[in-house]
């Protein structure tokens, strides 16, 4: 495996950080095998690989839905299994199929969503209609129910919630997936505009070229390992799909 | 947090198709129950007073207090509209005759044989059946649906407690239900007011205690709803195993428990009852004749040694002693008779009382069954009515007959029987009545029936209450532990 230790990350704590972390299910099969890697604030970073490979199982690390076997899946310093309420006020979830309440407008989903993260205090409704805008959600459809949006604004709708929330990390697990070119490289600039705001971003992907485009390190996963980890810099002038397929196919 | 997670839960399920139909179904049948029942209670209520003085007029032509017969009828209570219980199954009347039994006869449903097809729907059947329904509707899918539609995930990468979670889940549906159950109810009560049911204080406060039953029994269904959504992956799953669970407690567990005390506590029928009265009857007038026949042979064996002057002498001399002696003999055989008659359907009571007991015991494991026994007891139509009935009724006879034989012996009236004369030139020839006379029953005693107290119907019901009580608190805490160990993903 090949590591990154360079852009002066080390100067600042990372956001989110795997620390020799495996997971073993209860029907045996190993997840995820001995992972390090961190995300910090500011960067964001994309983890390629096949169905299975465990992108989503670091994500759910992440997030405290399940427990880790080994080390730990660390979220501000704090690992999220020894105080799980803390670390899910540290970070946003956007899935690959945005699913919120469908009987909710975006504006009632998005105020849910914003007092369940603990912004009841001082938060205003215009506060909703303000993020939907920032995140390309017109104000005719802020009052419509979910029911009637299409994936594109559902995935709007999600992102609109991580930003609503205000946590300085957010996991991504597949969002560009069956969006169309244009919603998806509305998202990615929606992405990048969080980056540059400071928020640590950890996104499992198939989009290789999506891939490319966002992210400040890139790591390959296969079988629940960690088998690349290269920053954008490294990659440079590389074609990444062929290193995909290359370690996909076991040539690497 | 809580208070956010309670308002979501309220706002979806009111915004849902659920909310809507439960509404509209509750507002129907609630209403069309409620309507029903107040018709039928006026009905029987006309009916009875129709039938009281009708009693009373023919009571008026009596000729004789020896021959009082009568009929008392049991009074209907207006709780029967909202829980019409055994009201309808059990007679309405019973006639009163100084050496019969008191037995209700002439149920609502035995002279109504179609009403008994196609029963009377009141309020404790809308919940017990229909309401439970919809509280499964309500919760069925609260975890694995939002769990199958990605929500639950959404939720909880935000600082949310389980518990603070299914708490709010149950109040949450708890409310949702609750709004189309209380403004039908409300109306429901107002109609009553309109109507003017002739409802006490009494009767609004055990009104009011079978309401609160009847939520307590809704709110079972939600908790149970919300603890198998909470142990399944897949809704579709828990609506299946929700369904079953329903049906068999419904419908299954009270009469197995029924059929499981009828094998366990067997009772005899009231046909043998009946042919073993027979038997004690037709032995002891075998014995009375007997005994006359053996008095007769003593008696002439007494007087063998006198001539025939002698003996027509001993005759008249003795008459009048023997006829009295003849008379006490046939009294002590009809008393007996009647005690012993008595003692039997005592012990039919007491054995029919085991096995219901025993039913009740065992269909207890069944919300269902405890909210219908308790509703029933808090509406006083419970399996108790009927004896309650006859006791009082029994006591009447008493009282009544009491008087009765202080009025013969005061004022004797004339026998209203035919007289037979045997001619034997004129034959046979039979002449009315030889006294038309009537007595006079401005003084006698009246039937009143009491309706249960309050005290008392808050001590039948109660074990019942406290059992929905457990069964919600179980099904509560089955769904707080099964949610704390469910997988969010």
């Amino acid at each position: 495996m090949e590591s990154d230790k360079n852009n002066g990350m080390s100067r600042t704590a990372p956001m989110l950080e795997a620390v020799n972390l495996t997971k073993r299910y209860d029907d045996g099969v190993l997840a995820l095998d001995d992972l390090n890697l961190s995300v910090f604030p500011g960067r964001a970073y994309a983890m390629l690989g096949a169905n299975g490979a465990g992108k989503t199982t670091t994500i759910n690390l992440f997030l405290n839905f399940i427990d880790p076997t080994e080390g730990e899946a660390r979220v501000a310093g704090v690992a999220s299994h020894r105080d799980p309420l803390l670390i899910r006020e540290k970070v946003s979830y956007v899935s690959e199929n945005v699913m919120l309440y469908m009987n909710f407008s975006a504006v009632q989903n998005l105020d849910f969503f914003a007092r369940l993260s603990g912004r009841s205090k001082g938060f205003r409704r215009d506060e909703c209609r303000d993020v939907l805008r920032r995140v390309g959600l017109e104000d005719d459809c802020h009052d419509r129910k979910l029911k009637t949006f299409s994936k594109g604004m559902r995935q709007k709708c999600g992102i609109a919630i991580a930003v609503i929330k205000g946590a300085p990390a957010i996991l991504l697990d597949e969002p560009t997936s069956g969006l169309d070119p244009k919603a998806a490289f509305e998202f990615m600039n929606l992405l990048d505009s969080l980056r540059a705001e400071g928020r640590a971003i950890l996104m499992s992907t198939h989009d290789i070229f999506r891939a490319r485009e966002i992210a400040d390190d890139i790591g390959i996963v296969k079988e629940g390992r960690l088998v690349m980890q290269r920053s954008r810099e490294e990659l440079e002038g590389e074609d990444l799909e062929k290193i995909y397929l290359d370690y996909m196919s076991g040539l690497s | 947090m809580f208070g956010t997670l309670v308002r979501k839960e309220l706002k979806n399920i009111i915004a849902g198709p659920k909310f809507a139909a439960t509404f509209l179904a509750c507002s129907v049948l609630i209403l069309l129950g409620v309507c029903v029942g107040i018709v039928d209670f006026k009905a029987d209520m006309k009916q009875y007073e129709t039938a009281v003085q009708l009693e009373q007029e023919q009571l008026q032509e009596q000729h004789s207090w020896s021959y009082l017969a009568t009929r008392v009828f049991r009074k209907p209570d207006p709780m029967q509209i909202f829980v019409g219980g055994v009201s309808r199954d059990i007679g309405r009347f019973s006639v009163l005759e100084e050496s019969e039994a008191i037995r209700l006869t002439g149920s609502a449903y035995s002279n109504d044989t179609v009403f008994a097809v196609f029963r009377f729907i009141d309020l404790h059947f809308i919940f017990m059946v229909v309401m439970s329904l919809f509280a499964i509707l309500f919760t069925y899918d609260s975890i694995n649906g939002e769990r199958e539609s990605g929500t639950l995930k959404l939720v909880f990468t935000n600082p949310v407690k389980r518990f603070s979670y299914i708490l709010a889940k149950f109040a949450g549906s708890w409310l949702g239900l609750a709004i189309p159950l209380v403004i039908p109810v409300l109306t429901g009560l107002l109609l009553v007011l309109l109507f003017r049911v002739p409802l006490t204080a009494d009767h609004w406060g055990r009104l009011l205690l079978f309401l609160l039953v009847s939520f307590l029994y809704c709110t079972f269904f939600l908790a149970f709803g919300l603890m198998v959504s909470a142990m399944t992956r897949r809704s579709s799953v828990s609506f299946l195993v929700l369904l079953v669970s329903w049906v068999a407690m419904i419908l299954i567990v009270p009469k197995a428990a029924v059929m499981a005390a009828g094998k366990l506590a067997p009772v005899p029928s009231v046909a043998q009852i009946e042919s073993r009265i027979d038997r004690f009857s037709s032995s002891e007038w075998e014995k009375y004749i007997k005994g006359m026949e053996e008095t007769s042979i003593r008696r002439e064996r007494e007087m063998s040694g006198m001539t025939e002057e002698e003996r027509k002498a001993q005759r008249e001399i003795n008459e009048w002693n023997w006829l009295e002696e003849s008379e006490k003999a046939r009294k002590a055989v009809e008393t007996e008779i009647w005690n012993n008659s008595k003692r039997m359907y005592e012990e039919l009571g007491n054995l029919r009382g085991r096995q219901e007991r025993l039913a009740f015991v065992l269909s207890r494991v069944s919300p269902a069954s405890a909210y219908k026994l308790a509703s029933m007891n808090l509406a006083g139509t419970d399996t108790g009515l009927k004896e309650r009935c006859e006791g009082q009724m029994a006591r009447y006879h008493d009282s009544l007959y009491e008087f009765a034989t202080k009025m013969e012996k005061e004022s004797p009236g004339g026998n209203p029987g035919i007289m037979v004369t045997i001619d034997s030139e004129k034959g046979l020839t039979t002449s009315a009545p030889r006294d038309t006379k009537t007595i006079d029953t401005s003084g006698m005693p009246r039937f009143a029936e009491g309706y249960p107290s309050m005290s008392q119907v808050i001590r039948n019901a109660l074990t019942d209450a406290v059992l929905l009580v457990i069964y919600v608190a179980l099904a509560l805490l089955g769904a707080v532990a099964a949610f704390s160990a469910y997988d969010l993903r």
